[in-house]
């Protein structure tokens, strides 16, 4: 494990945890992948194996994690579908570390981006000196996945500009990557080894904006994450990764449950537009539960640094304005009328704390 | 408990309609070879056994069976007419113990307790008098706690999965014995869990005990097949024959017949706990276990052939599957199962639809599953022998089918033009349709002619129906059963228990009466004419008894089609609604446009009414109360119909009369469509003078000309609208009489325009909006 790093790779945040899946592993292993199917999905949906509980990462969305397993099995690849916040990234991470043991050859798909920063792109200097052959190459994400047998990520998909998302279509189908650029016949291609695949992300909330080729949604199976339906999920899930990301940076404060039950509540009832059977006006931002966990954490650190030591309902809702709500005047404004309307409707200390900041 | 404490009895505790109960069922009997097989089913049925086992009977059919409590024996609140099903698909365990049975020659024999006896002792007996309740429910079971534990624990994500992974499609049981030891244990799971057994599962399982009990003393091998939960409710009465609850059927009518029955009906996401959900899924495992003889198939054999076709079925709702999609959806349900450590089933196969076919970035997830609901659930249906015994209400259907030549056998659709007005015969058979329609049974569709019930097209005079017998429509009737052994009784029934729901308003009591005319339900009219009064006499709301006013009055216009000529109850409650109305016409709050509408239509009626010969309507007290109205300062268009009846009465002057237009007019600057509104009020009564009085065509005249040219052409819209009451002649001779023969003429004629000049005026306009684009003064 690398200390001392924002943000450890889940391979490596859960090293043990798969070298132990790997030890106790006694079912069939598809080849090229590090752990059997039935493994991978204890790894992400948590399970004691051998006496030894393993952690739940993925919440509400058993059957979907299921599928992503299989069909990563196939010929297929992989689209993660959903709104923001359901986990997208955090499955197709999960998933390309249990199964190849690397989440790092991953494609951040953006407006901007070309071919070369998925395949391969040249060193110049070698280029130039020696031409066109495999030393000159710098391998790209898609050229390292296929060559070592592993998973490539590519998030957010449908950003990308439709040329740049068709390059996948003969590595998908014919499972082979043309380097035409080397004259030498048998240097100017690559197969993939077993245990190769795709994962993509596509956010529903950016859809339309490059509308996936027929012939690249053939080589994908599409599974739709959705978001977690049980507010007793979301809170425990909330507490978890808060507790969790505090613990990390040293701050010993915990989100009650108290408080983590308002959160939760609030982000339903602005989701839904109803407060007890009240219609109010929904904010166009998105509200999922990765951002009430970036409220939570907000709140958490601005009290351990500069409040009382406890995270009270109206830190909540001071840092629902900036960490959710943001520049839209629209948006601020409708959150105060939910305010205002809470304070109407409820008189426990806890909703007229959480609504006094409006 | 075990299954072998009474050597005589071979137990098949069954989930009914389970392809897999039905296949280990026939292992079963196929091996033990029992004397007598018995099985869950209601006695009264077991006169239907010959038909149910004839081969011409296809399923899915159903029993239907009804009781009517006419003395009220059951209940004095209920309406006394109660019915259920009991349904078979190809799959049903019951279904296929009875065909087996009768190829091996073993007797049969239905042993639950009859259905009059079942609902002397339901705690949900009013469930029976509306919708298709169905006799063997499972909604307990699927809300009990052990249910919910066992789908929590196994992570499923309903019942139905559960039951698949440990009993249908997830677990292979080669040998019967250790598949029904299992559903027995599931039974007493469920049975544990149940502090207390209501009295009508006690008194059926005594009676199952006692059925069984005779057989099992008269030295007989016994096959139980019933329901897991009853097994040890069953054993438990054979072990303890005190403990039986015996008692005497209630001396109720009921009547049991078969019905051809669709998947459709039959599927759960139909709302029918006691159903299968995907049932076409469970006909096809059916089929694959047939096929496979004594080895349990393989799952992939029945996917395969359903998904291949689903493939067209998918295509023509606009996904756009190809093979190798199908290929991949059994190639991951196969892997699905293997991850999940079951044999391929269900949701395997329902869950790799979902990846392989949804191609887009939208969640159509929703959609998707509710189509695949509907593909899955199958649309066959069933049929039955030609030789059933006839139900009552289809002799009778058939009988006036023979009296007027109607068809009875399926032919091309046939259309009939009635002349209700003239022709007593063919009003007679308007009834009759109008009876079958009330009932909703497939023959005749209505499809012209005056809908009296609705207040609509009543100019015309004849009715045109289209007729077509189905296979659908006898079924349609049997289910009517319990409504009564005549067309007429049924129809009536059924609308006395329309009547009597609390969920009809007023107004639609007052259709209600309506129809039953048009049903020609005279002889037994005071009935429904009660319910109606009683309604008149609180009814307090005015809209509410202007809508029913504008119903019950198309009775009385109507009164030669409809035969309402020597029913005095109608002029009596006519006369009802008529009276509260003019008490309450001063009271008339702020209306919604809509609701203005129906008060002057109600008003216009009602001034009608007045204006012809009835006596029972008292003309002083409605335009008293008009004239109160009036003064009230109601909507513009409420005051024209005031104005106008008021005048045509001769209550107001044409000095009166001119005061109200001067009032309206001078408020068109504060809103320019009052003039308008209540002109098209007046004009409702007051058309035909209007045309030809020229002192009423002075009086408008006078007022527009006092508006100012800005004022005039904020008006114009509305005035126009009020104008098209007019039809083209009357306009003409408005025309002649404002400007003379000869302009009106010209008039006439420069209002149609050639389509060259159409053409020039657009591209003027369109030349004008480029302009105005370019100064940024129009749309884009």
């Amino acid at each position: 494990m690398i200390d001392h790093v924002q943000r450890q790779p889940a391979e490596l945040l859960y090293q043990q945890e798969l070298d132990f899946l790997r030890n106790e592993d006694t079912h069939t292993v598809p080849e090229g992948w590090g752990l059997s199917p039935r493994m991978v999905r204890a790894f992400i949906l948590g399970e004691t194996v051998a006496g030894k509980p393993i952690k739940r990462k993925i919440w509400g969305n058993d059957d979907i994690v299921e599928k992503s397993i299989v069909t990563l099995i196939g010929q297929r690849g992989l689209l993660l579908v959903g709104e923001p916040g359901t986990a997208k990234s955090l499955l197709s991470e999960l998933l390309a570390a249990a199964i190849s043991g690397n989440s790092k050859l991953t494609v951040q798909g953006s407006a901007g981006i070309v071919e070369e920063n998925i395949r391969y792109s040249w060193n110049y200097a070698l280029l130039l000196k020696n031409g066109p052959e495999l030393p000159s190459l710098i391998p790209g994400p898609l050229l390292e996945a296929m060559r070592k047998g592993a998973i490539m990520r590519f998030e957010e998909l449908t950003r990308c500009p439709t040329e740049v998302q068709d390059n996948l279509i003969p590595v998908l189908s014919d499972k082979i990557l043309h380097i035409p650029e080397i004259k030498d016949e048998t240097q100017s291609y690559l197969l993939s080894k077993p245990g190769f695949n795709i994962i993509g992300t596509a956010n529903l909330k950016d859809r339309g904006v490059n509308e996936l080729s027929s012939a690249l949604k053939r080589r994908f199976n599409f599974v739709t994450m959705k978001p977690l339906q049980s507010l007793d999920d979301q809170k425990a899930l909330i507490q978890m990764e808060v507790n969790a990301q505090l613990a990390e940076k040293g701050i010993r404060l915990s989100l009650e449950d108290n408080v983590a039950e308002l959160l939760v509540t609030a982000f339903k009832e602005l989701r839904a537009g109803n407060v007890e059977g009240q219609a109010i006006d929904r904010p166009s931002t998105i509200l999922s539960v990765a951002e009430a966990v970036g409220v939570a954490y907000s709140a958490s650190v601005h009290a351990h640094y500069f409040g009382e030591q406890t995270v009270r309902p109206q830190d909540i809702a001071s840092h629902m304005i900036g960490t959710v709500i943001k520049d839209n005047e629209e948006d601020v404004k409708r959150f105060k009328d939910y305010l205002k309307i809470i304070a109407r409707k409820r008189k426990d200390k806890i909703w007229q704390d959480f609504s006094s900041h409006g | 408990m075990k299954l072998s404490e009474h050597p005589q009895i071979i137990w098949a505790p069954i989930r009914h309609h389970s392809p897999q109960c039905s296949w280990q069922l026939q292992q079963l009997l196929v091996r033990e070879k029992p004397d007598i097989v018995l099985i869950e089913g209601p006695s009264e049925a077991n006169s239907m056994r010959e038909y149910l086992t004839a081969k011409a009977t296809q399923p899915p059919v159903a029993l239907y069976i009804y009781a009517v409590d006419n003395r009220q024996v059951l209940s004095t609140e209920d309406s006394g007419r109660y019915r259920a099903y009991v349904p078979f698909a190809v799959m049903s365990p019951e279904w296929n113990a009875l065909q087996l049975a009768k190829k091996l020659k073993i007797p049969t024999e239905f042993i639950d307790l009859p259905y009059v006896q079942q609902l002397q002792h339901s705690e949900h007996r009013n469930e029976q008098q509306h919708g298709e309740h169905l006799l063997y429910s499972e909604s307990n079971i699927r809300k009990s706690d052990p249910v919910q534990w066992l789908v929590n624990e196994s992570c499923c994500r309903n019942f139905d999965e559960w039951w698949d992974r440990t009993f249908e499609t997830g677990v292979c049981y080669s040998q019967p014995a250790s598949f029904f030891q299992n559903t027995f244990r599931f039974g007493e799971l469920l049975r544990e869990a149940q502090s207390n057994i209501d009295r009508e599962t006690v008194a059926r399982e005594s009676y199952m005990a006692e059925r069984i009990a005779g057989h099992v003393a008269a030295g007989k091998r016994c096959l139980v097949v019933c329901g897991a939960f009853h097994c040890r409710g069953i054993v438990q009465y054979l072990e303890n024959p005190e403990q039986r609850l015996v008692a005497d059927g209630p001396d109720i009518t009921c009547g049991v017949h078969l019905i051809p029955y669709s998947l459709a009906r039959l599927n759960s996401a139909s709302g029918y706990a006691a159903g299968m959900t995907d049932c076409r899924y469970y006909q096809a495992l059916w089929s694959a276990l047939q096929q496979s003889g004594e080895k349990p198939p393989t799952a992939e054999s029945h996917h395969i052939a359903l998904t291949a076709e689903l493939l067209d079925e998918l295509k023509n709702n606009a996904y756009a599957v190809s093979m190798p999609d199908i290929i991949e959806s059994n190639i991951m349900c196969e892997r699905l199962a293997e991850l999940r450590g079951i044999r391929a089933g269900r949701m395997e196969l329902r869950d790799a639809l979902e990846s392989t076919v949804i191609k887009t970035v939208v969640d159509d997830t929703g959609n998707f599953e509710r189509l695949l609901d509907t593909l899955l659930a199958g649309n066959c249906v069933g049929r039955l022998p030609r030789n059933l015994p006839v139900a009552p209400i289809v002799d009778d259907f058939r009988k006036w089918c023979d009296t007027y030549k109607l068809p009875l056998r399926p032919v091309i659709v046939q259309e009939k033009a009635l002349d209700i007005y003239r022709k007593p015969r063919q009003r007679e058979l308007s009834r009759l349709f109008h009876q079958l329609q009330f009932l909703d049974i497939p023959y005749a569709l209505f499809a012209a002619g005056p809908r009296f019930a609705v207040n609509e097209d009543l100019h015309r005079v004849r009715e045109i129906w289209q007729v077509k017998w189905e296979i659908e429509t006898e079924a349609a009737l049997i289910e009517c059963s319990h409504l009564g052994d005549t067309l007429q009784d049924a129809a009536l029934h059924r609308l006395l228990a329309t009547l009597s729901s609390p969920q009809v308003s007023g107004p639609q009591k007052a259709s209600l009466l309506i129809q039953a005319l048009c049903m020609g339900l005279h002889p037994v009219y005071e009935q429904i004419v009660f319910a109606v009064r009683d309604w008149v006499q609180t009814e307090t709301g005015i809209l509410h008894l202007c809508k029913g006013l504008n119903h019950l009055v198309v009775a009385y216009y109507a009164r030669r089609a409809l035969a309402a000529q020597q029913l005095p109850a109608l002029e009596s409650i006519l006369k009802q609604c008529f009276d509260r109305l003019c008490v309450r016409l001063p009271w008339l709050v702020l209306l919604q446009t809509d609701e203005i509408a129906v008060v002057c239509e109600s008003l216009a009626s009602i001034h009608a009414l007045v204006t012809v010969e009835t006596n029972w309507c008292d003309r002083t007290s409605f335009y008293a109360a008009l004239t109160d109205l009036l003064e009230t300062k109601p909507a513009p268009k409420l005051a024209g119909v005031c104005a106008g009846a008021l005048l045509q009465a001769q209550y107001h002057t044409e000095i009166e009369t001119g005061a109200v237009f001067a009032e309206q007019f001078g408020q068109a600057s504060l809103a320019p469509e009052i003039p308008g509104d209540f002109l098209q009020g007046f004009l409702m009564i007051e058309r035909g003078l209007f045309v030809h009085e020229p002192s009423l065509q002075i009086l408008v005249t006078h007022f527009i000309t006092q508006l100012d040219e800005q004022e005039f052409l904020q008006v114009l819209p509305s005035l126009r609208l009020a104008f098209t009451y007019f039809n083209p002649a009357e306009k003409q001779k408005l025309a002649k009489n404002l400007v003379g023969e000869n302009e009106s003429a010209q008039l006439l004629v420069a209002s149609h325009w050639r389509q060259h000049d159409l053409q020039y005026a657009q591209a003027l306009r369109e030349t004008l909006n480029e302009q105005l684009k370019s100064w940024g003064l129009a749309d884009e």
